[in-house]
């Protein structure tokens, strides 16, 4: 076992109306890495670039210590996208089935059972009749049924109400507990990352802008109100971006402790992961 | 790839189920009381278009895109659709031929029928090989229009082409139709001439089939999701 679970180095996908990469990011095993950006900013593009969906154009991908194109080494991935997968006709037994003679022995019947009786899904029930919560959670169910190495998430908690999303999170968190296993998640919902990922890493606009610890991160940005006066007596390279308002200025830094030295009178409250993207997404827009 | 065509299967099972009954009922009626013996053959076409509706299905579910995150292969992704449709066609011949044994009068001779089946198969067969590849290739709507276009092509070209070559160069080749068919209805039997012809036709959808696959498989890795 490798000490990452998955690698995208210098990772390039081109389309007519928008390019990713490159992007370095790594996933460490027994890890939950939590994917964040704007809409269109290249996380699903990512996500599957990673499970093989799709190609990349430049650039090296390492799944699980082999290839993405490689069916063994997705036969130890675990995947749940946005959108439904199968179709509405089927049952969960009939899945549960049809899986078990894809993964062979790999497939655990009794496990699925086990989550489908977990999350309250009737085995015998249409996948059209199942709300968008029933649906992910089969989905979940299918995706860590074979027992994988590495799960895959693209917003798998978007559009859940959060009773059924603290036991999605409650899930992955169980799940992470061998330290074998690993997740990396896309979400827009930054609060649920903020309880479960141990680091962060950012997409805006193709470009992976980082990938830090979420404890360092929450550490370092900080969100400083102050006059202008005050902020122009700071280091080069500490502010972010800054918004000007009737009340004087609000800037998310970079260096929480250093602004605190500078102006121990001014307000630097700790960053959520929101306030990071909101900022750097209006820094860019200028 | 067990477990892909039991999805396929079940799909078929749960969405056609009363589709078939109706088929069944509506088209068994009319060939055995009205004697319209080619609906039996023209079964063996529909239910081959079972098999084929499962890429609109895979479609419409974005099971394509999920399917790439499985261990399984493109080869094995796209040969569960041929081998559906091989399935399908090979159970709708015994089903044809219990209609066409039901018929009280008029029932074509066992030659003729045998004729019948092998040719319905053989368009069920070809017209799938084109059908799967186009599908991959423009999705299963866009892919109904390429397809009358490529059998328009196929089938008119030659015929066409041979109109309008000059009479020196169509000359040899209907002369050489003519004596092959001289030489056939001389020589050969009626049994030995339907064994052959079922034999070639056999062959013939088989090698299209394997073409087929292999460019579907070739456009299908090739897809962007």
């Amino acid at each position: 076992m490798t000490n990452e679970a998955a690698v995208l180095r210098g990772v390039q996908k081109r389309y007519n109306d928008f390019t990713l990469g490159p992007v370095d990011l790594t996933v460490p095993a027994g890890t939950i890495v939590g994917l964040v950006g704007e809409n269109g900013a290249g996380k699903t593009t990512t996500l599957k670039l990673l499970c093989g969906v799709n190609p990349a154009d430049a650039g090296e991908i390492t799944l699980l210590g082999s290839q993405p194109s490689d069916p063994a080494a997705r036969a130890r991935l675990g995947v749940v996208f946005e959108d439904a997968y199968f179709y509405g006709g089927l049952n969960a037994k009939q899945i549960g089935k049809s899986m078990s003679g894809i993964f062979a022995a790999a497939w655990d019947a009794p496990a699925y059972a086990d989550l489908l009786q977990r999350f309250g899904l009737d085995a015998h029930k249409k996948v059209s009749e199942y709300s968008r919560g029933m649906r992910m959670k089969l989905s979940l169910a299918t995706a860590l049924a074979h027992n994988p190495d590495l799960l895959v998430l693209d917003e798998a908690t978007a559009g859940l109400d959060p009773v059924v999303r603290g036991e999605m999170l409650d899930l992955f968190l169980e799940f992470i507990q061998d330290e074998g296993h690993s997740i990396l998640m896309s979400s827009h919902i930054t609060s649920d990352l903020e309880q479960v990922a141990d680091s962060i890493a950012y997409l805006h606009h193709g470009k992976l802008l980082f990938h830090e610890e979420k404890d360092a991160l929450l550490q370092e940005y900080g969100l400083l109100r102050c006059s202008r006066s005050q902020l122009e007596k700071l280091p080069a390279g500490i502010v972010v971006y800054t918004r000007e308002g009737a009340f004087g200025c609000e800037s998310l830094v970079k260096g929480r402790t250093e602004v605190q030295q500078f102006l121990p009178e001014a307000v630097c409250d700790p960053a959520a992961i929101d306030d990071i993207m909101r900022f750097y997404s209006g820094r860019d827009a200028q | 790839m067990k477990g892909l065509l039991y999805k396929d299967w079940a799909l078929i099972a749960g969405g056609y189920k009363t589709n078939f009954l109706f088929l069944l009922v509506f088209y068994g009626l009319l060939t055995v009381v009205a004697r319209m013996s080619f609906l039996a053959y023209a079964m063996i076409f529909v239910l081959g278009l079972y098999a084929t509706s499962t890429i609109g299905m895979d479609e419409n579910s974005h099971w394509d895109a999920y399917a790439h995150t499985l261990p399984v292969t493109p080869g094995q992704l796209v040969a569960v659709k041929y081998w559906l449709t091989l399935i399908l066609t090979a159970a709708s011949i015994p089903l044809a031929v219990l209609l066409l044994a039901l018929m009280p009068d008029s029932k074509p001779s066992p030659f003729e029928a045998a004729l019948g089946l092998a040719a319905a198969s053989t368009v069920t067969l070809i017209y799938f090989s084109f059908v799967i590849p186009l599908s991959y290739k423009f999705g299963t709507a866009k892919a109904r229009s390429w397809v009358s276009i490529s059998i328009l092509v196929v089938a008119f070209g030659p015929v066409a082409l041979l109109a309008l070559l000059p009479e020196q160069v169509t000359a040899p080749i209907k002369n050489a139709v003519s004596s092959l068919d001289i030489n056939i209805t001389s020589t050969w039997s009626e049994s030995s001439f339907t064994a052959a012809v079922i034999g070639a036709s056999l062959l013939v959808s088989l090698v299209c089939m394997v073409i087929s696959w292999a460019v579907s498989v070739r456009i299908y890795t090739r897809k962007t999701y």
